[in-house]
């Protein structure tokens, strides 16, 4: 048992002159921090005051002579000072712990910080105590509680989705792992699981056209998942919750140092949900079910020069299935019992390496696999693609610029069993794989322009092995007021896409159409500028209000578009004669008062469409508007936290098969809201549990049906006139066939979870 | 321009604190700041704007800004600490990582070391001038005072 007591003499006058009574003031500490509310006693007189919320006391009138002061407060140990006290007295006080080290409240730490201030591009930052408000299994579901960011489903039966940012689709959205990109297509789908809560230190998002660097993928945005640095990851975390519909996901995460120079992090995740349910009573399940595991681990080496070496991989291992409810593996493939069984295995492998020369030169690699075994009813469906990346960048820093040089080049090797890698030769139909080669070259810039502004310029140009020579511009400008309490940033870009039918729209793999290309399919090209303000207010009584606004444009020309309301039994790819545009504004509010209450809110509105000839369309599956909120309370007298998180989405167009098809055309208004209590229970562990979809919203309430012919999905009773389109007949009153796709949120009404985290950090100081 | 003769913060860089701090030893007040953290502007814009709270500052200690995306080396006390990176664009500086010790990092971070490198507290509230006052109030020594009132001052960016 240390006592450890620091005893400071301030001198006032009274040292020389016969006075008697005399001020004892003091702070009380434990580790740094203030204590406050510790009780502070003294002997004679006996009095007792309070230390304030900064761990300071005071005790006026005390006689000179002996004193004893004690010192406790709840969890620690009570501490006794004896002294002689002969004039105005000031003491630091260290409390030590009571029980066994318990991890540390940080008091400070918003949920949601405004934007990076530096950057030229509006860089949206969440720290990880953000997604702990409505804890998700993965990523993916988490970012449904960010603005402008919605994960859509694809799929009633199987459940596969991407990331939407301000309405475009996920192929749009590059992934990255501490600014180490996840080149692939599916990056949004399976690129955001298997990272264990507790490495990630916060993500930022970037909505709209970013650098260069990133190439065409990076259109829509980015999403950059920050680990933890050296000192704040846990020697050994565990993260285990349950919902009542016998959901199970479980994480766990280590630390270590492997050798002198290298740190390590690795972390598994394990997501089961097993129990098939039908609540809507289709005979189908509401829910797909799945078994996933994943294994991520990342590692760091410290170099001479401090030059950078890092890497991290990543495995996801899924199976998942959905459809009829007595449907088992035994059925898979056949055409008595309808299910989608869809098997994944995925590998990465990536990082950047500094190079051992004067210059500032980095080699960026990643390579990836993926493959799937699936079956949708009775069709088959196996693919793998390989992809493989490296690049090579030179940064310079000269007096007012920044300057980055850099060529790429990316290998995508993608086969399956379909007729997009079937050739004729020979007259006989031959497996032919699809290969391609995009290498590139760009050149950016960071100029300071002064004090206040900044700007980035950028260009790339990428040959595409089919598509010939591609040329991206970026341009972005940023300008803030001498107290940086205003940003005003401004970016124009263009991007490209070489649509992968695979990889980005599942529907065309589903039993339920063919999938027919009107034309060879040129790469969509697209412009978008966006106009972003950031505005920080400090009211006169100390309280911070954020404000964030955007506005954006994206013009598409060639876009590509999957039409569905043609003709029921099949989706045709082909290129937009005319443009599209998908145009909105976004706000963003962020508000923490004094009493502990911290206020999140961000509304978006926007307008999604195409324009052929003069028609004008609204896409398919896109509201017009969104809002999300997050409200978090700290009950500081009982030691626990509640969190009360939501979205409400507008009304979005969904596709119907036919004229007679009952459903509704439009999605009706719609609001998932859930709420949580959280409490630390001391040795480093934490309690939290609550209620997911209060509100016990499921899309079937307004609606006959989800599924079409859910009775018949292999469309054996369905008749069929001339043209292909299904007859009305008695046993097929509104004359569709089967089909899934009318899904625009997720099918799983009001549920309880329960978890507990529990956490062992690291002992030795890193100094 | 007011019409308040206000005295100015004088805020040091963390490559000239060495040589200040070998010169004149005074303790070391590390405000740890991040771009990204509005509380930290919070405190720049009420807390550190307080004229009472300045002159101690001023005369008392060394009030020392670190941003927790410094990249330049610094050298404090004999040692050398430079930027480690972890990914690209993302890093930790190993001198952010001495001020902090075996704590987490946090922002915004109020730091008070000794002249020899001891960690006297860290404060991780927003707090007022008044608190902080008293805070400091116990390492004021007066035979360490010094009015730098002379030199530039260079005041919160």
């Amino acid at each position: 048992m240390r006592f450890f007591f620091l005893a400071l003499q301030t001198f006032l006058s009274g040292v020389l002159t016969a006075q008697t009574r005399f001020t004892a003031t003091g702070t009380v500490f434990y580790e740094g921090h203030a204590v406050a509310h510790a009780t502070v006693r003294a002997s004679t007189p006996a009095a007792l005051v309070l230390s304030d919320t900064n761990g300071y006391f005071r005790l006026p009138d005390l006689p000179s002579g002996k004193q004893t002061l004690t010192i406790s407060a709840a969890g620690f140990q009570q501490k006794d000072l004896i002294f002689e006290l002969r004039s105005d007295t000031a003491f630091i006080i260290h409390l030590e712990r009571a029980a066994a080290d318990v991890s540390e409240v940080v008091v400070s730490g918003t949920l949601k910080t405004v934007s990076r201030q530096d950057s030229p591009v509006p860089v949206e930052v969440y720290t990880s105590a953000y997604f702990r408000a409505n804890p998700t299994p993965s990523l993916f579901d988490a970012l449904q509680n960010i603005n402008g960011v919605r994960p859509q489903l694809n799929c009633n039966i199987c459940n596969t989705g991407d990331i939407h940012i301000n309405g475009l689709e996920g192929p749009y959205t590059l992934v990255l792992i501490d600014g180490m990109p996840i080149v692939s297509g599916l990056s949004t789908v399976y690129g955001l699981s298997g990272i264990p809560q507790s490495l990630i230190e916060r993500v930022e998002i970037v909505k709209g056209p970013a650098s260069t660097l990133y190439g065409s993928e990076a259109v829509g945005g980015l999403v950059n998942i920050i680990t933890h640095k050296p000192g704040n990851t846990p020697a050994l975390a565990a993260d285990v919750f349950a919902t009542s519909w016998q959901e199970l996901n479980a994480d766990i995460a280590s630390s270590f140092s492997a050798g002198k120079n290298t740190r390590g992090m690795a972390g598994v995740n394990y997501f089961n949900y097993s129990t098939p349910a039908d609540r809507n009573r289709d005979g189908f399940t509401d829910v797909t079910l799945q078994n996933r595991f994943s294994a991520f681990s990342k590692w760091e080496v410290s170099r001479r020069h401090q030059r950078l070496l890092s890497m991290a991989t990543r495995y996801v291992q899924e199976d998942r299935w959905g459809g009829e409810m007595n449907w088992n593996k035994t059925f898979r493939g056949g055409d008595s019992i309808y299910g989608e069984s869809i098997d994944t295995r995925r590998w990465e492998l990536f990082g950047t390496y500094e190079l051992p020369l004067p210059e500032k030169i980095l080699l960026w690699f990643s390579a990836n696999g993926h493959y799937q075994n699936s079956a949708y009813g009775n069709i088959p469906f196996n693919a793998r693609q390989y992809i493989g990346f490296l690049q090579l960048t030179w940064n310079k820093t000269l007096h007012r610029q920044d300057l980055t040089t850099g060529a790429t080049l990316r290998y995508t090797y993608y086969d399956d069993n379909t007729p997009a890698t079937t050739r004729y030769q020979n007259g006989m139909e031959r497996n032919r794989p699809e290969g391609t080669w995009l290498p590139g070259l760009f050149i950016q810039d960071e100029l300071l322009l002064g004090k206040r502004s900044k700007l980035l310029a950028g260009l790339r140009y990428d040959h595409h092995s089919i598509h010939g020579g591609i040329i991206t511009p970026r341009l972005n400008y940023k300008w803030n007021s001498l107290n940086r309490n205003n940003t005003l940033r401004l970016g124009i870009g263009n991007g490209y896409r070489v649509a992968q039918v695979f990889t980005e729209d599942h529907a065309a793999l589903t039993g339920a159409r063919d999938v027919v290309f009107k034309e060879a399919l040129k790469p969509e090209t697209s412009w978008n500028g966006n106009i972003n303000f950031v505005k920080r207010i400090i009211t006169s009584r100390s309280r911070f209000i954020g404000l964030d606004a955007t506005a954006f444009y994206t013009y598409f020309i060639n876009k590509i578009i999957a039409d569905y309301d043609n003709n029921p039994n099949q989706i045709l790819y082909q290129n937009l004669n005319g443009h599209a545009v998908s145009r909105g504004v976004s706000l963003n509010i962020d508000l923490a008062l004094l009493s502990g209450l911290k206020v999140l809110a961000g509304a978006t509105y926007m307008d999604v469409y195409s324009i052929e000839g003069s028609i004008k369309t609204r896409q398919l599956f896109t509201e017009k508007f969104t809002g999300v909120w997050n409200l978090g309370y700290q009950l500081r007298k009982w030691g626990c936290s509640i969190e009360y998180t939501g979205n409400v989405y507008g009304p979005m167009r969904l596709p119907l098969l036919s004229a007679t098809d009952p459903r509704a055309s439009f999605s009706p208004w719609w609001s998932i809201q859930n709420l949580q209590l959280s409490k630390k229970m001391g040795l480093g562990i934490e309690v939290y549990g609550g209620v997911k979809n209060l509100l016990n919203f499921t899309p079937d309430r307004s609606v006959p049906f989800l599924i079409a012919r859910a009775n018949d999905p292999f469309d054996k009773q369905v008749r069929f006139d001339d043209s292909g389109r299904a007859l009305v007949t008695p046993d097929n009153p509104y004359g569709l066939t089967f089909d899934p796709t009318y899904v625009y949120a997720p099918n799983q009404g009001i549920r309880g979870f329960l978890g507990v985290r529990w956490r062992i950090d690291h002992r030795t100081s890193n100094q | 321009m007011s019409a308040q003769a206000g005295a100015q913060l004088r805020v040091i860089q963390p490559e000239t604190a060495d040589s200040l701090i070998r010169q004149h030893p005074k303790p070391a007040l590390f405000f740890v700041t991040a771009d990204w953290c509005p509380y930290c502007r919070l405190m720049e814009q009420t807390t550190l704007k307080d004229q009472e709270l300045i002159s101690c500052l001023n005369q008392y200690f060394y009030f020392i800004r670190a941003d927790a995306d410094e990249k330049r080396p610094i050298r404090f006390l004999g040692r050398h600490f430079s930027y480690q990176p972890t990914g690209v664009g993302t890093g930790e500086h190993a001198f952010i990582r001495f001020l902090f010790g075996k704590r987490k990092t946090a922002y915004p971070a109020l730091i008070l070391l000794s002249p020899r490198g001891a960690t006297l507290f860290q404060l991780n509230t927003v707090t007022g001038p008044g608190n902080l006052l008293r805070l400091l109030q116990p390492f004021q020594k007066p035979e360490t005072a010094h009015d730098q009132g002379k030199h530039s001052s260079t005041g919160p960016p």
